[in-house]
């Protein structure tokens, strides 16, 4: 492999975050070890700019993140729109947060290039390609406190490098940085349930996904529920692959987020609060993608499972007193 | 400055594309005028470009379809906007109703309906199209989310982060006056505007009353409510 992701996502970082940080509303801090962490949205205001730059970059280059809308019952909603290239690299490899650290008693996740300098996790693991030794590391976080000294030595330890070659772009879920660059996670979320269930991730040639932005509020944890609404309710992924149709076809009832008969249609905020707002109970089984289409190069056959729910959807895009 | 230097980037950028963009530069004593929409059709790169040095460079600007009830595919206009304060500023028009990005010598990049060939009171880089031509119903579109930004700052609401738009484009005709009709009517039924602010309830939906606009939202950021016309 002749690229890099680590140095595409500098790239991304020194020619469009760093010399327009005020357009951007993001805010740089350069620790005592070095290491440079980009506030793009956790005291810093962010926006649109700062998460298709978090996003990109968080993609090591490999695709680029638009914004669009969709009509979504008697509403229009924004968008993120997701167009990746080398999808299981990519996604596995970098914009995944299967990068696990525990510092001061939380255990955190983390997503990035970074991941595919030694194949942190057993989703980066999942394919060969690896970035050993680039100038820099970038990784991601979506925190609501900014990152320390003793938070950057972990993740860059993690990887075997000094915190003072790390870019770690931060931001929390409270802000529109954040909940685009959840949304933006469609083709993200697609890709461990297919290597969850035995799909050949090789197959996939190119992919792109939607989901929307339902909403956007301070308070952190009811962010986190409305947000990922966004993607369980409203996020479609389309597949390019190159398989027998068989592999595809096995997926039908294991796949989406339908699946979960049991909890379909109830919105997230409700379900993270049945998990006590803890991620490490949320079953792995509700990380499912809303609905996926695949597009079989090989056989001409398309095939599409899930189901968006357009109720839960208006139901975080009209708030907390239903849009009145 | 930053937001200066994106417009006269933008205006430089239109100069040199002039052509491609069926647009027409006309230099004069008191700046330079391209032509939108007048003499030459103009069309969607060079409004592209104008809303990108309006909006600072600070957002996305993109053009659409959306599916109307009759079942026709038609172009819509779509704002994603990190700074909507800044961008409504540069919709306000001046005593000649010229509005645009203003530095210390005239226009950095000003926008008009106005026949600048026939008038002498402007000075800078101006972009001028008639009423009924594309860009000025681009241009039109745009100035929707400005418009409920000012209603918001007019009811005391001032903390105006994000916003974005979606609004489609009426077809245009010679008739003037009928276009103007055909873009009310998109703006009041099919034009979808939310904006995410902090801010007080009541001077919310003061706000959205005052707008003739059926899909205009206001996100508060720290109720987690929105608010729409009633």
């Amino acid at each position: 492999m002749c690229y890099s992701l680590n140095e595409r996502a500098c790239r991304i970082i020194e020619e469009n975050i760093l010399p327009h940080l005020d357009a951007l509303g993001v805010q740089v801090h350069v620790l005592k070890n070095g290491a440079t962490v980009l506030d793009m949205g956790v005291f810093a205001k962010g926006g649109w700019m700062a998460a298709k730059y978090f996003t990109q970059s968080n993609l090591g280059g490999l695709g680029e993140l638009t914004y669009g809308t969709m009509q979504v019952g008697s509403h229009r909603l924004p968008t993120a729109n997701i167009f990746v290239d080398r999808a299981a690299v990519a996604e596995l490899a970098a914009h995944d947060a299967f990068l696990y650290i525990e510092y001061q008693g939380v255990k955190r996740s983390v997503s990035g290039p970074l991941r595919s300098v030694t194949g942190t996790d057993h989703f980066a693991q999942a394919v060969s390609y690896r970035d050993p030794a680039p100038r820099k590391i970038v990784a991601h976080i979506q925190i609501d406190e900014l990152p320390d000294e003793g938070m950057t030595e972990l993740i860059a330890g993690a990887v075997g490098r000094h915190p003072r070659d790390l870019y770690l772009l931060a931001a929390r879920t409270g802000t529109l940085t954040g909940a685009a660059q959840v949304c933006a996670r469609n083709v993200e979320q697609s890709l461990p349930s297919l290597l969850d269930q035995g799909f050949p991730i090789d197959a996939i040639v190119q992919a792109c996904g939607s989901a929307p932005i339902p909403a956007v509020v301070d308070d952190e944890q009811l962010a986190y529920g409305r947000v990922n609404d966004g993607l369980i309710y409203g996020q479609e992924t389309n597949l390019y692959v190159d398989c027998a149709d068989e592999e595809i076809t096995r997926l039908e009832t294991i796949l989406p987020f339908n699946k979960n008969g049991d909890v379909y249609g109830i919105p997230f905020e409700t379900l993270f609060a049945r998990c006590d707002y803890l991620w490490r109970n949320v079953p792995r089984e509700w990380d499912a993608p809303c609905r996926v289409n695949f597009f079989n190069l090989r056989t001409g056959h398309s095939f599409s499972y899930g189901a968006l729910h357009h109720g839960v959807l208006e139901q975080a895009f009209l708030g907390s007193n239903g849009g009145k | 400055m930053e937001w200066r230097e994106k417009a006269a980037q933008c205006f430089q950028n239109l100069i040199e594309e002039a052509g491609a963009n069926h647009c027409a530069v006309q230099a004069r004593e008191q700046g330079t005028w391209i032509d939108a929409g007048w003499d030459v059709p103009g069309g969607w790169m060079v409004a592209k470009c104008v809303l990108e040095g309006l909006s600072g460079g600070r957002g996305q600007v993109s053009y659409t379809q959306r599916q109307m009830a009759d079942g026709m595919q038609i172009p819509a206009l779509e704002l994603f906007l990190d700074d909507p304060v800044g961008t409504a500023r540069a919709f306000q028009r001046d005593e000649q109703g010229i509005y645009g990005v203003r530095g210390e010598e005239g226009y950095v990049l000003g926008v008009t309906d106005r026949p600048l060939a026939e008038e002498k009171g402007w000075k800078g880089n101006v972009v001028s199209a008639g009423p009924n031509s594309l860009f000025t119903g681009i241009m039109e579109a745009a100035d929707l989310m400005a418009q409920c930004v000012q209603a918001l700052e007019r009811e005391g609401v001032s903390e105006i982060l994000w916003g974005w738009s979606s609004c489609p484009l009426a077809a245009m005709t010679q008739d003037v006056e009928e276009t103007r009709c055909r873009r009310l009517e998109m703006a009041k039924r099919h034009t979808a505007i939310s904006l995410w602010v902090r801010g007080e309830g009541s001077a919310i939906r003061r706000a959205i009353e005052g707008m003739d606009m059926e899909e205009f939202f206001v996100h508060e950021l720290v109720t987690a409510c929105t608010y729409g016309k009633r």
